[in-house]
C-alpha cells in the first residue's frame, strides 16, 4: 500500500512548512532514517528523515512550496507496487485559517517580485503566510512546469514576460537577474528577491525589538590576559576551549548576582526571571543567523559547555539543529571578535531582556608604572531592556563580568 | 499533378458521387438555369437531368425537404446560395435535422449535405458576407466542415455525401476561382481529421477555410523574423481534431486561432477552451484569437478590410504570443 508522507509538525507553533530542498527524487529508494527533505518553519530549516521505507513514488509538494502541517507532501510505495492514480490533494488547513497550500493560491496580486517586509507590530505566522499568498509568482503555465521539472524556484527567476511574468525562456536561461539583464535590455538593473521565512520572522522580531523596546547599550573594556591564560592552561592539556564557551561560563556566574538581566518581558507589568542561565549563542550559518541554546552556563563546567557549544555550532552549520535546540534561551551572547570587530551595539532579542556583544581581543599600549606596556583587551557590550533594568544595574553587572574575565578564578564563587 | 479550380473540384466531387450512387441528388436556387451563383454546378444537369433541380426561393422548404428526402433513404445535397440564408431554415436545421436520429432512437440515418457558400467577397455587405459556423457550432448532432483548397474541397464533399449524418459544408466564395493540385484518382478527405499545412516549432496557428492561405502568407513573412510557424488546417470544424491541435500546442507552447468569422463566440473560443483544459501546463502565453470584429460586415471597401482579419493581424498576434510585441 502506498504510504503518505505528511508535513511534520516541528515545534508547537508550526502550522505550515516550506520544503526548501528535496534530498531524494521520485523513483529513489528510501530507507528508514534517510534524509528526505529540509523543511523550513518560522524558526529554522530542519532536516526530515524518513519514518518508513520504500520507493519515493511521488513528490506532491515540490521544492520551495509550502504546505500545511499534516498535508501529504510525498508518497512512498513498496517495490513492485504502482502509484495510485491521483495523489490526494493536500488537505486545506481548515483548523489553521492562516495556513495555506501552494496549490490553492487565492489571489494572484500583488506581483511577487516585491520583497515583503514586516511592518508595524509583530506579524503572526498567519500574517506572514498571507504575505506569501499574495506573492504568487506570475508565470506562464509552461514556465511553471519547466521550473518544477528542473527544480528551480520560480521566485528565484527574473521574469521577462508581461509585467515581469516568468515565461519559458526565463527558466531555460535558468538565469536570474544578471543573465536576464544582458539578454533583455529592458530588464531592471536590480534583482528583487524574496526573503526566506527565517529571515522574514527575524525581520519581524527585530523590528518589534527596535520599535517596542527602549533599550540602552553600555560597554566596558577588560584585560583579556586572564581569558588567554585560561585558554593556555587547557591548551597545555591539549584541549581547545573557545573564548565564547569561557565567556558563557563567566556570564553565567555573573548573572547569579544580576538575575534581572536573565529575564523575559511578559507585558502587563510582569517579567519572568529565570533561575538557570540558558544562553542563546548567535551562530552564523548558511541560513543566516541562528541561535542555539547553551544550557546551564551558571552551573556546568567549561569543558562540558565547550563540547556542547561545538556540537551546536556544527549542527547549525550542517542545518541539522532541532527546534528544541533553539528554544529556551534567557539571554544572548553575540561574538563578532573572529571578524576583527572590536565593538558593536547589538539589538535585544525579544522577549529576552539583554544581549552581550563581544569584540575581538586587541593589543594596545597602557600607562604602566610611569612608562607604558602592551596589554590584551576585550570589549564587552551590554544592550538591555530599560523597562526591566536601569543603566546602573547594567553597569554593575558589566563591572562584575569584567572582574571575572580578568580573574576567572573569582567566578568559582 | 493536374491543377483545377476549387469550383471545378466540387463539381467533380458531385459528378463522381452522383455516378457512384443513384440516390444522390442536388437542388437549390438557380443551380440548373445559372449553374450556381459561382458556377459550381455548371454542366451538372446535362449528365444527371432532374437529379439536379431548381427550387423556389424558400430555404425553409429546401432544408425541410432535404430532411424528408434523407429520411426516405436518398442522399440530398441542398445548396444555400449564401450561407447567410441558412437562418431562414434554422428550425429545420437545429430542431429537426440535428435531432431526428436521436429522437427516433437511431432508427434512421440522416445522410444529407447542406452546401453553404460563405465569407467576404467584393463588398457583398452585411447580409451576404458572413461566416456563420458559429451559429451552427452550438447545435449537437451536426457535422461541420470547411475546405481550404481545391483538393480538400473535393475530398471533403465526397466524404460528406457518403456520411450518414447531416454535414454542413461551408465553402468560401473567394476560394471558388482559385486553382490548386487535385489528384485524378479517387480519394476522400477524412472527416474529423486536421492537416498540418506547415510544420514549425515556435507557434501553432489553427485556421480553416480562407484563413489558411492568409496564415501561410503571414508565416512566410514571420520566417524572415526567425519565427517558425506551424499551421493546422482544421478542415472539420465539428468535431474538430483535438489530438492534432493539442499535440502541436504541446510542441510549440503558443497558439493563435484564426477564422474569418466574428471572434466573439466563434469557433476560436471553443478551441481555446479545449487547449487550456487539455494543455494548460504546456502554454507559455495566453492563446490569441484573430477574426472579424464584432460588427455587421460593412459595405465600404475600406471598412470591410478594417473589420475582416488581415495578414497583418495574424503577424501581430504571433509576435504577441512570442512576447515580441505588446
Amino acid at each position: 500500500m502506498a504510504t503518505d508522507i505528511l508535513m511534520p509538525q516541528l515545534g508547537l507553533t508550526m502550522n505550515e512548512g516550506t520544503i526548501t530542498e528535496w534530498a531524494k527524487k521520485e523513483g529513489d529508494k528510501v530507507a528508514k532514517g534517510d534524509l528526505l527533505f529540509y523543511v523550513e518553519n518560522d524558526k529554522a530549516v530542519i532536516p526530515y528523515e524518513s519514518q518508513g521505507e520504500g520507493i519515493l513514488a511521488k513528490i506532491v509538494v515540490g521544492p520551495m512550496a509550502t504546505a500545511a502541517v499534516g498535508a501529504v507532501v510525498a508518497m512512498l510505495v513498496q517495490p513492485g507496487e504502482s502509484m495510485p492514480e491521483s495523489p490526494p490533494a493536500p488537505p486545506a488547513a481548515q483548523s489553521n485559517p492562516g495556513a495555506f497550500s501552494e496549490s490553492t493560491p487565492v489571489s494572484p496580486e500583488p506581483a511577487v517580485t516585491e520583497v515583503p517586509l514586516a511592518a508595524g507590530a509583530a506579524p503572526s505566522a498567519a500574517a506572514l503566510s498571507k504575505e506569501e499568498h499574495g506573492g504568487f509568482v506570475r508565470s506562464s503555465p509552461y514556465a511553471r512546469k519547466l521550473a518544477d521539472k528542473q527544480r528551480i524556484s520560480l521566485q528565484s527567476i527574473q521574469g521577462t514576460g508581461p509585467d515581469g511574468a516568468v515565461i519559458a525562456r526565463d527558466v531555460r536561461s535558468g538565469a536570474p537577474s544578471a543573465a536576464a539583464t544582458t539578454a533583455n535590455t529592458a530588464a531592471p538593473p536590480f534583482s528583487d528577491q524574496r526573503l526566506s521565512r527565517i529571515r522574514q520572522v527575524a525581520a519581524a522580531r527585530l523590528t518589534e525589538s527596535w520599535k517596542e523596546i527602549p533599550q540602552f547599550t553600555l560597554s566596558i573594556e577588560a584585560h583579556a590576559q586572564g581569558l588567554l591564560d585560561a585558554q593556555s592552561a587547557f591548551a597545555a592539556l591539549d584541549e581547545k576551549i573557545s573564548l565564547t564557551a569561557l565567556l558563557a561560563r563567566l556570564t553565567g556566574a555573573a548573572l547569579k548576582e544580576f538575575p534581572l538581566l536573565n529575564s523575559s518581558w511578559l507585558g502587563d507589568g510582569q517579567i519572568r526571571v529565570f533561575s538557570a542561565a540558558n544562553i542563546s549563542i548567535a551562530v552564523d550559518s548558511s541560513d543566516g543567523l541562528v541561535v542555539p541554546t547553551l544550557r546551564g552556563c551558571g552551573e556546568r563546567g567549561v569543558r562540558e559547555l565547550n563540547a556542547d557549544l561545538r556540537e551546536l555550532a556544527e549542527k547549525a552549520r550542517a542545518r541539522t539543529l532541532s527546534p528544541e535546540a533553539m528554544q529556551g534561551g534567557t539571554i544572548t551572547i553575540s561574538n563578532l571578535g573572529m571578524f576583527g570587530i572590536t565593538r558593536f551595539r547589538a539589538i535585544v532579542n525579544p522577549p529576552q531582556c539583554a544581549i552581550l556583544s563581544v569584540g575581538s581581543i586587541v593589543r594596545r599600549p597602557e600607562e604602566y608604572e610611569g612608562g607604558s606596556r602592551f596589554i590584551s583587551t576585550i570589549e564587552i557590550g551590554l544592550t538591555a531592556d530599560h523597562r526591566i533594568v536601569d543603566g546602573a544595574y547594567g553597569a554593575r553587572f558589566l563591572a562584575q563580568l569584567k572582574r571575572y574575565i580578568e580573574h576567572p578564578v573569582l567566578a568559582l564563587g | 499533378m493536374r491543377t483545377i479550380s476549387f469550383s471545378d473540384a466540387t463539381l467533380e466531387a458531385m459528378r463522381e458521387e452522383m455516378r457512384r450512387d443513384p440516390t444522390v441528388f442536388v437542388y437549390g436556387e438557380d443551380i440548373v438555369r445559372q449553374g450556381g451563383i459561382f458556377g459550381q454546378f455548371k454542366g451538372l444537369p446535362d449528365e444527371f437531368g432532374d437529379r439536379v433541380r431548381d427550387v423556389p426561393i424558400s430555404e425553409t422548404a429546401i432544408v425541410g425537404a432535404a430532411l424528408g428526402a434523407a429520411l426516405t433513404g436518398t442522399r440530398p445535397v441542398a445548396d444555400m446560395h449564401f450561407a447567410d440564408f441558412i437562418g431562414v431554415a434554422f428550425d429545420e436545421l437545429a430542431n429537426q435535422i440535428a435531432k431526428n436520429r436521436y429522437m427516433f432512437g437511431g432508427q434512421t440515418n440522416i445522410p444529407l449535405v447542406i452546401r453553404a457558400p460563405d465569407g467576404l467577397t467584393n463588398q457583398a455587405a452585411a447580409q451576404h458576407s458572413q461566416s456563420v459556423e458559429g451559429w451552427i457550432q452550438n447545435i449537437p448532432g451536426l457535422i461541420v466542415v470547411a475546405p481550404s483548397s481545391p483538393a480538400t474541397a473535393k475530398g471533403l464533399l465526397k466524404a460528406a455525401i457518403r456520411q450518414n449524418d447531416p454535414v454542413i459544408y461551408f465553402e468560401n466564395k473567394v476560394l471558388y476561382p482559385q486553382k490548386g493540385p487535385v489528384p485524378e484518382e479517387e480519394y476522400l478527405t477524412a472527416l474529423g481529421k486536421a492537416e498540418i499545412r506547415r510544420s514549425g516549432k515556435d507557434v501553432t496557428i489553427v485556421a480553416y477555410s480562407i484563413l489558411v492561405q492568409k496564415c501561410e502568407e503571414a508565416a512566410k513573412q514571420l520566417e524572415a523574423e526567425g519565427i517558425d510557424v506551424e499551421i493546422i488546417d482544421l478542415l472539420t470544424l465539428k468535431p474538430f481534431d483535438r489530438e492534432t491541435v493539442i499535440e502541436s500546442v504541446k510542441k510549440t507552447h503558443r497558439c493563435v486561432i484564426a477564422h474569418e468569422a466574428v471572434v466573439t463566440g466563434g469557433l476560436g473560443a471553443e478551441i481555446a477552451a479545449t487547449i487550456q483544459a487539455e494543455a494548460f501546463f504546456w502554454l507559455d502565453a495566453p492563446i490569441a484569437r484573430v477574426g472579424a470584429k464584432n460588427v455587421p460586415i460593412p459595405f465600404s471597401p475600406i471598412m470591410e478590410k478594417f473589420v475582416a482579419p488581415q495578414k497583418e493581424d495574424l503577424i501581430r498576434a504571433v509576435r504577441r504570443v512570442l512576447y515580441r510585441e505588446a
